[in-house]
């Protein structure tokens, strides 16, 4: 069954050119997310095996938990983010839709692909079709935006093809259950890795190669926003996880620790400077990867719990973010802090769950998960702990500048259509949901850490 | 063998120098072009073998085909890679035609106002 | 363009055509197959572009109806893909080598491929032209 998600998106995207229906795209993704869910419920592990041919040879897909949990946060935020576009974009909108699709399927196919080359077409279809959702408007900042992440991510996609391509020269196979069989660890197997990994952390915007993300952010559109802060970084997370555990790679544990605290300190300090709206987001997304780059370095079972936890966390949060802000700048078409002031009772609710989570207040899900991490993280260094702590409030201090556009007493009263707030409204009650009932994410949480940790369940269904 | 290896080294180095250095756009997304092009002779080395032959089954060849032919997978991959190349390139082009239209330039030093 | 070149763009426009179907058509016999096929057959008609106009190349198949064809061969191809062994168990193929009827659904793959690769690099060729 699972193919059929990323078939029917695919097909969903052509079929949008032409006939111009907003109802195929909307239908698409919500029957992937259903697809994904019942998958999800039912099966343990599921394998496809394209054309019949037995894995080493042929092109196999491996679904198990942990690629399947991420899948479901994927094709849920990318069915949100149809609704919300659907007022939102005007012209040109069967274009935006068919470049969703597209972008929606080459995540699922990154997730669920079990062949590493396989993991870079699919890596492909993302990127292009992500260069040319933040090209969509084709405004100034768009095309700057676009070059810059266009630059940057064909060179990052190079490196992962070296990397494939020395791995396939050293091995002869591309089947990542039938890799971790040959591989050793001796230094052209790590040159390659690492090229790999560089590739994945260039996508997931961890610091040193962050520099494309903000401009990227400032020229999307709002919904297309949505998805590079939430479902784009988590691929790139999971292309890291999956490689880091698979290939038996801890040793890189503690540059992740190293990278995953530089990424939260200076992305939550460039977000307390910004002014204008879009790239304070932005900045802190990239903070938020911080915590969960750290939480997944640490090792340990429960630092990969928090860890992610907190990535189904930061995709609520974010796109919650996002979504709200971007009903405001939808109807003042201003993404300056100094200028925006406008009143709106449920997107001041919205956008104070959305701060108060971020900043991981009790009673609201980002408690949850940072509890969580700094639990985990006293475990192995302490200072780690106190660092986190400081990032939050840190966090929660450029929270209280984005909310307050909304009261300013000369602030007009705007109003939003129904279709852009659906989102927001769900995404919230989620947020309260998760900080009231933490079990609920825990049950979608360690399933996917248990298949990550039993690696040998791996390789014997996917070798049979 | 060696002397492919090489080649591709020394144009991979040749393409980032050309993406990171240079400040024309129209050379940056040359320089995309010779590093993709770079990993494709690495792959398509990495399939090589003395005195092969192309990995077509004829009514000839059938016989010598296991012990002679060059591996194939990677001319495959190289094939899908060259695909994804295009439409790199193609969006490039067409993203750098809006550009020249908006800043009236190619440079990258100009067209760098997004900032903080 | 003056008239020579014309000329000998409309007459040699049907062969163009030709080698590059039989390029599609062959893919599992020659080296070749879906994409180069779809490339040359495409340049055939980037040679009228250039040498009339995008009206004339618009007067074969246009921008609407190309993506109708996509969006249709992407429709079919997904099916094939998926009912794969119906194709490979239920319809009879020549078992002789090196026939055009040899290869069971890779000639239909190659067929499909070379229709999708044609509609989307005629679809890059009018992009840039309008643009």
């Amino acid at each position: 069954m699972l193919e059929y998600t990323v078939f029917l998106l695919i097909i969903s995207a052509f079929l949008m050119l032409a006939f111009k229906k907003d109802l195929i795209a909307i239908f698409s993704t919500a029957a992937s997310f259903i697809i994904i869910c019942m998958a999800f419920l039912f099966k343990n592990i599921e394998t496809v095996r394209f054309g019949g041919w037995a894995p080493p040879l042929g092109i196999v897909w491996v679904a198990d938990k942990f690629g399947l949990f991420i899948a479901i946060l994927i094709t849920g935020v990318s069915f949100l983010v149809a609704l919300y576009s659907t007022k939102y974009i005007k012209e040109k909108k069967h274009r935006f839709y068919a470049l969703l699709c597209l972008l929606t399927a080459g995540l699922l196919g990154v997730s669920l692909t079990g062949d590493i080359f396989n993991m870079y077409v699919f890596f492909e279809i993302m990127s292009i079709s992500s260069y040319a959702i933040v090209s969509f408007f084709l405004d100034k900042d768009a095309i700057e935006g676009a070059l810059k992440y266009l630059i940057i991510g064909s060179l990052s996609s190079s490196f992962i093809l070296i990397g494939i391509a020395l791995l396939y020269g050293l091995t002869g196979t591309l089947n990542m259950a039938d890799l971790v069989i040959k591989i050793s660890h001796t230094p052209p197997y790590l040159t390659a890795f690492g090229l790999i990994l560089i590739g994945f952390a260039f996508k997931s915007a961890i610091i040193p190669f962050h520099a494309w993300k903000p401009d990227a952010i400032q020229g999307t559109p709002i919904p297309a926003g949505i998805i590079f802060t939430t479902a784009s970084v988590t691929i790139g997370i999971y292309g890291i996880t999956r490689i880091m555990f698979i290939f038996n790679l801890l040793t890189l544990t503690t540059a992740f620790i190293f990278f995953g605290v530089v990424t939260m300190i200076i992305g939550a300090i460039l977000a307390l400077i910004q002014i204008n709206v879009k790239r304070m987001l932005a900045y802190s997304c990239i903070s938020q990867v911080g915590y969960i780059t750290m939480a997944i370095g640490l090792g340990t079972r429960s630092g990969l719990i928090s860890g992610f936890y907190h990535i189904l966390n930061n995709i609520l949060i974010e796109a919650l973010l996002f979504a709200s802000i971007g009903c405001v700048i939808y109807a003042t078409k201003e993404t300056s802090l100094d200028k925006i002031s406008v009143k709106n009772n449920t997107l001041l609710i919205a956008t104070s769950i959305g701060i108060l989570s971020l900043a991981g207040v009790p009673l609201f899900n980002g408690f949850v998960s940072k509890w969580l991490i700094y639990t985990a993280s006293l475990e192995v260094n302490p200072s780690l702990t106190v660092i986190a702590v400081v990032i939050s409030a840190i966090t929660l201090a450029y929270g209280v500048k984005i909310i307050s556009i909304f009261f300013n007493p000369s602030g007009k009263t705007i109003k939003i259509p129904k279709a852009m707030l659906v989102p927001v409204v769900v995404l919230a009650f989620l947020c309260i949901l998760i900080g009231i009932f933490p079990h609920i994410g825990l049950s979608l949480v360690e399933p996917a850490v248990n298949a990550l940790l039993n690696q040998n369940h791996y390789l014997t269904t996917v070798l049979g | 063998m060696l002397i492919t290896l090489i080649t591709s080294l020394v144009l991979g180095i040749i393409g980032v120098f050309c993406v990171v250095v240079k400040k024309n756009l129209i050379k940056k997304i040359v320089g995309l072009s010779i590093l993709t092009n770079s990993v494709h002779l690495l792959l398509i080395s990495i399939g090589f073998r003395p005195q092969g032959i192309a990995p077509i089954i004829t009514r000839s060849n059938q016989i010598i085909f296991a012990s002679k032919a060059v591996d194939p997978l990677p001319q495959a991959l190289v094939l899908t890679s060259i695909v994804i190349q295009l439409s790199v390139t193609a969006l490039a082009l067409g993203i750098t035609v809006m550009a020249f239209r908006h800043f009236k330039t190619l440079d990258t030093d100009k067209i760098n106002k997004l900032r903080g | 363009m003056d008239v020579i070149i014309r000329t000998v763009s409309k007459a040699i426009f049907p062969f163009i055509l030709l080698l590059g179907v039989f390029i599609i058509f062959h893919g599992h016999l020659t080296p070749g197959g879906s994409f180069p096929g779809a490339a040359i057959t495409i340049s055939g008609i980037a040679l009228i572009i250039i040498s009339y106009s995008l009206k004339k190349a618009e007067r074969i198949i246009n921008e609407e109806n190309a993506h109708k064809i996509e969006a249709i061969v992407a429709l079919i191809l997904a099916l094939i893909v998926i009912y794969e062994p119906v194709f490979r168990n239920y319809i009879k193929y020549g078992t002789r080598l090196f026939e055009l009827w040899s290869a069971q659904q890779i000639l239909f793959l190659n067929l499909l491929g070379g229709a999708m690769a044609a509609t989307a690099l005629l679809l890059i060729i009018f992009l840039m032209v309008k643009e």
